[in-house]
């Protein structure tokens, strides 16, 4: 199946990636082939099988645990993660448009 | 005396409880190692200050007899766990300047148990890779060289192959690393060490950077299977944290050691002899037979019928958890942050600048396969694929105890001749280790034999879901035929 420059673009696009435009071929190229190799699990016979998310779905349940603060009073220590920051205040650009 | 970098983690117990030496100079024995093996890159920040600071609180607890397990013990930490208050950076330029707050639980264990923290060692970008050539921190070289060839530089395997290479240089006792779909394994071959993926949820994957969810496990890396057991015994168990760890006590490995193997089934699969595999590999793998059968194991052939499908299953899982996992990268809480007109530009300027090629690839192509259109067609393919390769496992072991396997097809290669295979090559690399991994089943490395170019080779014994102590057993039998002594150069002063 080919991949054409307009669904690479979608996809960088999507995946927040700026691909700049002499690479857009060479994404397309690499999506084909890596579509062409997986078409060989097309042969696999899955009619009834169930999609498996993960290995401990059998006979494990996730455990929760109780809904209760463990740690706090970390403020400093969370604030020295921010890229800036202004009194007090951890600065991000705004992220809501 | 012995060199200290020598010595196994259990003989350094020993003499450390018993005053022959102190921690202090045992870390700085290895201190001294690092400095003149910079060479190598295994280690993307070395904490010698940290190091001599938890040395000499370790030498504090000897002395009031109260050591932990790895009590002294130099350990290399994979810069993929997060450390608190040390840089962890996961080899990519996007985690610039991240020094965590908090602690890794499997990392805490071993400072818990008197673990002294020498570096964090060097990785493929976020874990992708198998040679540890794909980092922001540049490559990690194998101490190993070919017989007779001091010049070409061989890849330590990947992704864990700063710690590989570190425990094999004597740059540390012990290292922990992270196995996705072969990471510690393949590295522990080519290095000439023993390693550990142990079966999925059996260590906590808490603090430890996510590459694919369903397949990532930590597991310990050393010089002995003994060594290997007893760092296991500290990184196992059960944590709150981490919902998919198992609930399960940790038994003592080092007990399972030894033995026989009399009324025991051992499975070779006949699918894991594919043309091209190095011939060394197939007399290493006779001769393992070989020795288990000596050890009254019944022998017997196996079939996994789906073992041609666990690559592409595991690339396309792989890829696309990796999409939905990195997408929390995007410069706005921590790390690296790039200028935009708008917020998209800000995330994709960011993103692009920060992460290397092979993230980028790994995520385009994840996001692709989850687009609407193919989802169906591959990802959700691939998942149903991956429980035929499951129950190829279990059908398996209705019949065996365990299986047993080479680790990688070839011995280790340069860079160059990495950058220069085709992608099906270098995926090739991983067909040994990666079915393992997608079915989350305990495996373990173990060096074997020495190829006739003069490189490490290593066997793979696979168990039973949390079955490990039947691996420990098996590789501690391995290790006894094998009598594998031969060292990587090193460089000496």
């Amino acid at each position: 199946m080919p991949v054409d420059i307009n669904t690479v673009k979608q996809v960088a696009y999507l995946a927040r990636l700026k691909v700049p435009d002499s690479d857009l071929e060479k994404v397309a190229k690499e999506l084909e082939s890596l579509c062409q190799w997986a078409e060989h699990l097309k042969e696999v016979d899955t009619e009834f099988v169930e999609p498996l998310t993960s290995v401990l779905d059998k006979d494990m349940p996730l455990i929760y645990r109780d809904d209760k603060v463990t740690e706090g009073g970390i403020r400093d220590e969370l604030m020295s993660l921010a890229t800036e920051n202004e009194d007090g205040y951890y600065e991000v650009p705004q992220v809501v448009e | 005396m012995t060199d200290l970098v020598d010595l196994t983690i259990a003989e350094a117990r020993k003499a450390l409880d018993e005053g022959e030496f102190t921690a202090t100079e045992l870390a700085e024995a290895h201190i001294k190692e690092m400095e003149k093996a910079k060479h190598l890159n295994a280690y993307i920040t070395e904490t010698p200050d940290l190091a001599l600071e938890m040395a000499k609180k370790s030498d504090e607890r000897i002395k009031n007899k109260k050591a932990g397990l790895l009590e002294g013990i130099p350990v290399g930490m994979k810069d993929l766990y997060c450390t608190k208050g040390v840089l962890t950076t996961a080899a990519s330029h996007i985690l610039d300047g991240f020094v965590p707050f908090y602690e890794s639980t499997v990392s805490e264990k071993i400072w818990n148990a008197g673990g002294v923290l020498m570096g964090k060692t060097n990785l493929d970008e976020f874990a992708m890779g198998s040679g540890t050539i794909t980092g922001y921190y540049g490559c990690t070289e194998n101490p190993w060289k070919r017989t007779g060839d001091n010049k070409t530089v061989l890849v330590p395997g990947g992704s864990s192959g700063g710690s590989a290479a570190a425990v094999s240089a004597g740059l540390c006792m012990c290292a922990t690393g992270t196995d996705t779909g072969g990471s510690i394994r393949q590295p522990a071959s080519f290095c000439g060490i023993v390693g550990l993926k142990p079966t999925y949820g059996r260590c906590s994957r808490y603090g430890i950077i996510a590459f694919a969810s369903s397949l990532d496990q930590a597991g310990p890396m050393a010089r002995t299977v003994e060594d290997t057991a007893l760092l296991m015994e500290v990184m196992a168990g059960f944590d709150d944290k981490d919902s998919t760890s198992a609930q399960l006590a940790v038994p003592n490995y080092r007990k399972a050691l030894g033995g026989d193997l009399k009324g025991k089934v051992v499975g070779i699969p006949k699918e894991y002899r594919p043309s091209g595999i190095n011939p060394d590999v197939i007399k290493m793998w006779d001769e393992g037979i070989r020795w288990l059968k000596d050890a009254g194991a019944e022998v017997v052939e196996v079939s996994l019928p789906h073992t041609e499908y666990a690559l592409t299953t595991y690339h396309v899982i792989a890829s696309a958890e990796c999409s939905s996992n990195l997408a929390r990268y995007d410069g706005i809480r921590f790390g690296l942050r790039k200028d935009g007109k708008t917020l998209d530009e800000v995330y994709a300027n960011t993103r692009m600048e920060g992460f290397g090629n092979e993230p980028r690839r790994r995520i385009l192509i994840g996001t692709y396969i989850l687009g609407e259109s193919r989802y169906n067609d591959y990802f959700l393919k691939a998942q149903k694929v991956r429980r035929l390769i499951v129950k190829d496992f279990d059908d398996a072991f209705k019949k065996v105890d365990f299986l047993l396997t080479p680790a990688a097809p070839s011995t280790a290669v340069s860079a160059e001749e990495m950058k220069n295979q085709d992608p099906i090559t270098v995926f090739l690399n991983d067909a040994f280790v990666c079915p393992a991994s997608l079915a989350g089943l305990p495996a373990m490395v173990v060096p074997s034999a020495i190829s006739s170019d003069g490189l490490p080779l290593g066997l793979q014994i696979i168990g039973k879901p949390f079955a490990e102590e039947q691996v420990f057993q098996v590789a501690s039998i391995i290790e006894k035929a094998a009598n594998f002594t031969k060292q990587p150069h090193r460089v000496r002063g």
